[in-house]
């Protein structure tokens, strides 16, 4: 018996004392913990990070743009340049449109701008592309229209996982032997400034497993489309900018050559400014001078995409359809 | 309901459990109050999926015990009421999981537009009708006696191992369930239960389920895989299915020794195996015997003359039949006469007293199965050949940062690409991690011997049943519960 009762013990203690370890590091910010005083977490939380930035702002933006990582390195500066509008990068990694919903939302209620763009990723209209569990652990959760998207189960504790141990774990460690890196986002919502890179532009997040084209996120980009139009906001829709390896890589793949065309059907679908950059244009951007990797472009050559993006003719990479 | 689910572990289990111990406290010996518990609780387990197939279920056990009961008491009928018994449990098989297959190919080969139904497959029933089967033709046979009718409700639905094995004889299990000590608690069989289900949840959940994520991506983009990924596709998979189903089937022991009922072994170090034919008798050895004791020896029986030659072709019909019944695809097809060829191959060699050096053998006999696994989970046959043709095609060949320089690669015309990235990193870490627990550690019956009661084995398996409860939010089916 002695066995049985020790076994149970021990799964108490262990159990207990990885929860609690959890909690007091907080990895993902959910509780607002931070027991041992750690500089940084080892989750970026640009969702909650950038809310913040926009809550506590005094400005009055007349330009956002919103997408995921590949989007980060949009210069505000080069869009008030080109449209005179003061701007905020609101892009966050690894979003969807119900992320897009929340973030409209939000915008909304603080002011009313008069131009956003919205980058959208070839990944973003997959159905089996989860929304980020970030989304609905941030503050950013408030602003979804519809509450019912995150199904809650019995058991449904984001610190009962094997990836929050495994970030606690990563937080003490980047705390106490590694380099913080807590300052990614600047004004504006800007990205920090990079190292240029070298050799060959890298491969990455070319595989689109299970592609299925996402009715439910197609609507809610339909949506947005509708809401911004009633408050007169003018939009523009964009594919991610993609090297051209990837994009080769997505046409080998005749199934994922379909989803493709369907994804852009759908883009153009929504009857508003669209700029497709999915071209093979980019032959001659093919070098880490333009992409940090496969799927995220250079700071430099964003603003070539930005300028672009305000054109409406004699596009140097896209191609627009206008309404 | 899931093994590996907080629903099942936390709370059906403990209930279960609860309540079987506390009749046995109350009832008397002779009461069969704690069987009826098991049935009613294996019901619920089984309707907690999918309450519509519970129906299925019970009218399944209602009519196989109806006509067993003729068999077991030589009815003059019985030779009709045998066949009325395999035509019954075929049928029920064949509507379900094989109607759509054939009208399929019946539609392509003959220009032909019969209407598909796409039904869900219901779960078990590949288990709980071929252990039916069994009943039937053991009974036909005069090998059981009469029983009444709990006893063979819970013989066929008893929890553990309703859904995926391992298939188990009436008389190995059921008279477990009469022996009055069997109905207490007993201190030694709960802990070798603790044991040997806390590995197999580990098992599943920490190594299945990890490698899943890996095969699973593989298989989704097999056309754009290279040398490292299409190698690390299909040992994935190896190691996914074998950690997923011999994890499974040591839950069900486990689970077995928890209500003091031992559940027949179906894994044995399969891939020590220095032969196909060595590999059947330690890989679903329920399912081995199984095959043997009702296809291939009646087969072989109907033949004309007992030779080599009507022996192999007993064993590679006998292979097909257990490929189809894994799934109604032609990969299963494949499968099942891969390894018909491959048993033909070694009975062969075995005549001609040809053998192989034991690691030879033991590489040999992996790599086959590896290969055939690969045909296994491919839903097309060319995603089982781009994987083929990257793992053999040496393109775009990729090495961990450092291993070996560029340089030398050029050297001996190897292209050279990329570097592996982490993911890439991780999973090669993870393979070898499954070299050495499959080749290195002793497997979960050989620990379960000699494993001790005292207070560091109880923490290492409590420290694995916690890692593995923090894991359960990403659990993946069982792969077996879709045959």
């Amino acid at each position: 018996m002695k066995f049985i009762i020790s076994f149970l013990l021990f799964s108490l203690i262990i159990t207990s004392s990885l929860v609690a370890l959890t909690c007091s590091v907080d990895p993902y910010e959910k509780l607002g913990v931070n027991l041992f005083g750690f500089k940084t977490k080892a989750v970026a939380q640009s969702r909650e990070i950038k809310f913040r930035m926009l809550e506590s702002s005094r400005n009055d933006y007349g330009a956002f743009i919103l997408g995921s990582s590949a989007a980060h390195r949009f210069n505000t500066e080069t869009i008030t340049k080109l449209t005179g509008l003061k701007a905020f990068n609101y892009a966050v990694q690894h979003s969807t449109p119900e992320d897009y919903q929340a973030m409209i939302n939000h915008i909304l209620q603080k002011n009313t701008p008069k131009l956003i763009y919205i980058q959208v990723g070839f990944n973003e209209l997959n159905k089996n592309f989860q929304t980020d569990n970030r989304l609905y652990n941030s503050s950013l959760a408030h602003y979804l229209n519809d509450t019912k998207v995150r199904e809650k189960t019995l058991f449904d504790f984001d610190y009962f996982t094997l990836a929050a141990i495994g970030d606690t774990f990563k937080v003490i460690w980047v705390n106490l032997f590694g380099k913080a890196a807590h300052n990614v986002y600047i004004k504006d919502g800007n990205y920090k400034k990079e190292k240029n890179l070298k050799g060959k532009v890298k491969l990455s997040q070319s595989s689109y497993p299970n592609y299925t084209i996402s009715e439910e996120r197609v609507l809610i980009l339909k949506l947005i489309v509708q809401k911004l139009k009633r408050k007169d906001i003018k939009v523009k829709f964009f594919t991610s900018v993609l090297s051209i390896e990837h994009l080769n890589k997505i046409k080998r793949n005749p199934h994922l050559t379909k989803m493709h065309e369907q994804f852009l059907h759908q883009l153009k679908g929504l009857k508003v400014q669209f700029y497709d950059f999915h071209s093979q244009k980019l032959e001659d951007y093919n070098s880490t001078k333009f992409f940090r990797d496969s799927a995220h472009i250079s700071k430099s050559f964003s603003d070539k995409i930005l300028e672009d993006l305000n054109r409406t003719q004699n596009l140097e990479i896209g191609s627009v359809f206008l309404p | 309901m899931l093994f590996s689910s907080y629903i099942f572990i936390l709370i059906f289990l403990p209930i279960v459990l609860t309540g079987f111990y506390s009749i046995s406290k109350i009832a008397n010996n002779t009461s069969n109050l704690h069987k009826a518990w098991l049935f009613i609780s294996s019901l619920f387990f089984y309707g907690y999926w999918n309450p519509i197939y519970l129906n299925l279920i019970i009218a399944s056990i209602i009519i196989n015990y109806f006509i067993s009961k003729p068999l077991i008491a030589k009815d003059q009928y019985a030779k009709y009421y045998f066949y009325l018994g395999l035509f019954f449990n075929i049928g029920l098989l064949g509507y379900f999981k094989y109607r759509d297959f054939f009208f399929e190919n019946i539609n392509a080969l003959f220009s032909s537009n019969y209407s598909l139904i796409h039904l869900a497959l219901p779960l078990g029933i590949s288990f709980f009708t071929l252990q039916q089967v069994a009943y039937i033709i053991d009974s036909y046979q005069g090998m059981t006696k009469k029983k009444n009718f709990l006893d063979y409700s819970l013989f066929v639905a008893f929890f553990p191992q309703l859904i995926a094995g391992p298939i188990v004889h009436y008389s190995e299990v059921m008279p477990q369930f009469e022996k009055a000590e069997n109905k207490f608690f007993n201190h030694k069989n709960v802990s070798t239960g603790i044991f040997i289900f806390v590995l197999g949840l580990s098992k599943k959940v920490l190594l299945a389920d990890t490698f899943s994520f890996w095969a699973n991506s593989g298989f989704n983009s097999s056309s754009e895989l290279h040398f490292f990924s299409g190698w690390a596709t299909s040992l994935s998979y190896t190691f996914q299915l074998y950690f997923d189903f011999s994890g499974y089937s040591d839950m069900a022991i486990g689970l077995g020794y928890l209500f003091n009922i031992k559940i027949p072994q179906n894994f044995n170090s399969p891939f020590h195996s220095r032969n196909v034919i060595e590999f059947w008798t330690r890989w679903h050895m329920t399912l081995s015997q199984f095959i043997t004791t009702y296809i291939f020896t009646p087969l072989i029986r109907s033949m004309p003359k007992f030779t080599h030659f009507y022996s192999m072709i007993s064993i590679f019909t006998t292979m097909l039949i257990a490929g189809l019944w894994h799934g109604a695809a032609w990969s299963f097809v494949i499968y099942g006469a891969l390894h018909g060829l491959a048993l033909i191959t070694n009975h062969t060699m075995k005549k001609y007293k040809f053998q192989l050096p034991r690691l030879l053998a033991i590489f040999f006999t992996f790599q086959f199965t590896n290969i055939v696994f690969t045909v296994f989970r491919a839903e097309k046959i060319t995603d089982a050949l781009n994987i083929f043709k990257a793992m053999f095609g040496f393109t775009y060949l990729k090495m961990p940062k450092g291993f070996i320089d560029k340089k030398t690669l050029i050297d001996w015309k190897i292209q050279v690409g990329q570097h592996m990235n982490n993911d890439e990193n991780l999973n090669l870490l993870f393979l070898i991690l499954g070299f050495i627990i499959v080749y290195k550690f002793k497997n979960t019956f050989e620990l379960s011997k000699n494993f001790k009661l005292n207070y560091k084995g109880s923490f290492i398996l409590a420290l694995l049943f916690t890692l593995s409860l923090f894991g359960l939010n990403r659990v993946t089916d069982f792969i077996y519960f879709n045959f």
